[in-house]
């Protein structure tokens, strides 16, 4: 529309400047005119006026006298008749004044003023000093003398009256003639300001109107093309309302989800530290493992000192065994002498016989002790045998306890060394979980802030419904406007024409998701000015 | 009484497992074992000779003798017996009791093949339930010098 001529507004406004400033001037001629007029009429309304005023003045004045002669006893009435000549003179000033510009009418005026002053008054207060002194000649003077002069000044008050009548018959008729060649001159002037202005106008618009016919045309179709935008975007934000309530409900679940989650992670949370606790216990318990397997070692390093106090069990046995067959040799001896004795016994026939029986004796003895020395030796080698098995036994048991308690210490170390890695895997856990929860409570509180938003979301769909819906009717509306406007530009057969143009798009847009898509893309920028607007 | 006391008393020994029995007066004395000096030329039972309170004895090994293994132990003791050839000791591997036996618990002629030639076998005798072997160590010895002599 706008190219780079000026504004349609601009145009028509330039082309009714001419017609404005001649009718402001011919207003401005009307008002001037009739101000003048009205003067004029005033004035010659209120010359009337002056003049019946001092003749009524005039009047007042004789009758008063009149008055007073009547009753002299009234002499209010002689000073009623000095007030009502007093304002005669006011009036005749003023009639004076008034009829300034017709010098007949002044002169007469000025004449009649000055009899009133000379000859009128001083007759007046003639009669009025005859009444008061209560002559009798009083009135008959006022008979003779101020009834003519009286009479007179009548005459000259009718002429006067007659003269200023036909003045302001004059006047009116002037002032009506004068009206009425004002108004045909303002007639014309208009007329002629008029055409000029349309002229003027026509030329301005002739170019834009062909423009607006072009744009009212497109203003249709957009029109049109924003109806069915509108019912897509209406569907559309009934989507988005709809999704937006599903995403709500979504974001709700996620929320009582979390909830449960971040339960579940302090309950994780409990049972790790119950673990930690665990953990500590155990590996106290296997601290305590580990000290009574170390005392155990000790306890084996003890069983192998007692063993070697066993050994020194087998050397004594030993040299028992040694001085055993010490005594074995002497019992050996012995015998050997016992038979000796025996055998000298013997030889000695009668005198030994004694001697034979000691030898017998003794040679007894010694084979007891013999004998009780093999049973010391055998029991000796017996002992002997069992203290080297014990010890042997003993070693080896040492032995074995020795490896078994150095693994146990070993594997109790590892227990240990376990335990505190799992205890350093349950603080990670602990830590871990804390964490968790940490992050849980913030993503519960985006997704409480994510579930206000959908709320807004889900209320801005619904105003974003509404308000496609108020823009459908905008867009039937704009149509409507759009076909008037074609209507009164180009007339109701290209308006038809157009609305019939208008309402095809709708169908083939509506089918056409392409241009659906550009549309909404149009709309919604639109829509957005619409809502910035709103 | 005495006498026949005297002459019913034994010696008992033991050479290798057997257990033998003399007459206490075919023995002159018991000693203890001593490691015999070898002399050249022996008899098979000779072992050589010892030194008996400075008097030169021989060593008959009767264990030689009766065809038993030869053992010196801690009991193996020596029978100092007088000879015609002078004093001789036996070596037997225990001495074991002076005991007194009666003649009827001597068998005199058993009917036994011993290695000890039957001449100087007195008999069998029966102690505490045990078989004795009684034998004449001097007649044995004495045969057995002038078998030594006649090697």
């Amino acid at each position: 529309m706008k190219k780079k001529t000026f504004a349609l507004r601009t145009k028509i406004a330039l082309a009714t400047l001419p017609l404005l400033l001649s009718s402001t001037f011919v207003g401005y001629r009307i008002y001037e005119l009739s101000q003048t007029v009205d003067r004029r009429a005033a004035r010659a309304v209120k010359m009337i006026e002056t003049a019946s005023d001092a003749e009524l003045h005039m009047v007042q004045m004789s009758e008063a006298l009149r008055g007073y002669l009547l009753d002299s006893t009234n002499k209010s009435e002689f000073e009623r008749k000095k007030v009502a000549d007093s304002e005669y003179v006011e009036s005749a000033k003023n009639l004076a004044e008034l009829v300034s510009d017709s010098k007949e009418i002044s002169d007469l005026n000025n004449e009649m003023a000055k009899f009133d002053e000379e000859q009128l008054d001083r007759v007046e207060n003639e009669v009025g000093g005859l009444i008061s002194s209560g002559a009798s000649n009083a009135v008959s003077f006022y008979l003779k003398t101020y009834m003519p002069l009286r009479a007179e000044q009548s005459a000259r008050f009718q002429k006067l009256k007659g003269m200023v009548l036909k003045l302001s018959a004059d006047t009116l008729s002037d002032i009506e003639q004068q009206k009425q060649k004002e108004g045909w001159i303002a007639i014309y002037f208009l007329i002629g300001s008029i055409c000029c202005g349309l002229g003027f106008l026509a030329l301005a618009t002739g170019g834009s109107i062909k423009h607006i016919s072009k744009e009212v045309e497109l203003l249709t179709r957009s029109s049109t093309s924003l109806g069915s935008t509108c019912m897509t975007l209406g569907g559309a934000s009934e989507v988005l309302s709809h999704s937006t309530k599903e995403q709500a409900s979504a974001i709700q679940e996620s929320v009582s989800a979390l909830s449960e989650m971040a339960s579940m992670i302090q309950q994780t949370a409990e049972n790790a530290k119950r673990s930690l606790q665990s953990s500590v216990e155990v590996e106290e318990r296997s601290h305590t493992g580990q000290e009574i397997m170390q005392r155990m070692t000790h306890s084996m390093g003890a069983i192998e000192q007692t063993n070697q106090s066993l050994q020194g069990i087998a050397q004594i046995i030993q040299t028992i065994n040694v001085k055993a067959g010490v005594i074995n040799d002497i019992v050996f001896k012995t015998q050997l002498l016992s038979f000796n004795a025996s055998i000298e016994a013997a030889r000695a026939g009668q005198y030994g016989k004694g001697f034979a029986v000691v030898a017998e004796e003794v040679g007894n003895l010694a084979q007891m002790s013999g004998n009780a020395a093999r049973e010391i030796e055998s029991l000796l080698t017996d002992s002997q045998k069992q203290v080297h098995s014990t010890l042997e036994a003993i070693k080896l048991r040492v032995s074995e306890g020795k490896v078994v308690s150095d693994e146990s210490v070993r594997a109790f170390n590892e227990i240990s060394s376990s335990i505190r890695e799992v205890t350093t895997q349950i603080k990670n856990i602990t830590d871990a979980t804390s964490q968790q929860s940490v992050g849980i409570e913030q993503t519960e509180k985006a997704l409480n802030q994510l579930d206000l938003m959908a709320r807004k979301n889900a209320d801005t769909a619904q105003t974003t419904l509404q308000s496609s819906e108020t823009l459908k009717r905008l867009s039937g509306e704009l149509m409507t406007a759009s076909c008037s406007i074609m209507g009164a530009v180009s007339g109701s057969k290209k308006a038809d024409a157009l609305a019939q143009a208008g309402a095809a798009p709708v169908a083939t847009s509506a089918h056409s998701p392409v241009g659906l898509h550009i549309v909404a893309n149009d709309v919604s920028a639109d829509d957005q000015d619409f809502k910035s607007a709103a | 009484m005495s006498e026949t006391m005297a002459l019913n008393r034994y010696l008992l020994f033991q050479v290798g497992n057997e257990l033998y029995g003399t007459p206490l007066l075919d023995v002159r004395e018991v000693a203890e074992y001593v490691e015999p000096k070898f002399m050249p030329n022996m008899a098979s039972y000779f072992s050589g000779v010892i030194n008996i309170r400075g008097s030169i004895v021989g060593v008959a090994d009767l264990r030689k003798r009766f065809g038993q293994t030869t053992q010196v132990t801690r009991n193996t003791a020596l029978l100092v017996c007088d000879t015609t050839q002078g004093p001789i000791a036996v070596v037997v591997d225990q001495v074991d009791s002076v005991i007194t036996i009666q003649d009827t618990d001597l068998e005199r002629s058993p009917p036994v093949m011993t290695a000890v030639p039957v001449e100087y076998l007195t008999g069998i005798a029966k102690v505490e339930g045990q078989l004795v072997t009684i034998v004449q160590l001097q007649k044995l010895l004495n045969e057995a010098s002038m078998a030594k002599q006649s090697a």
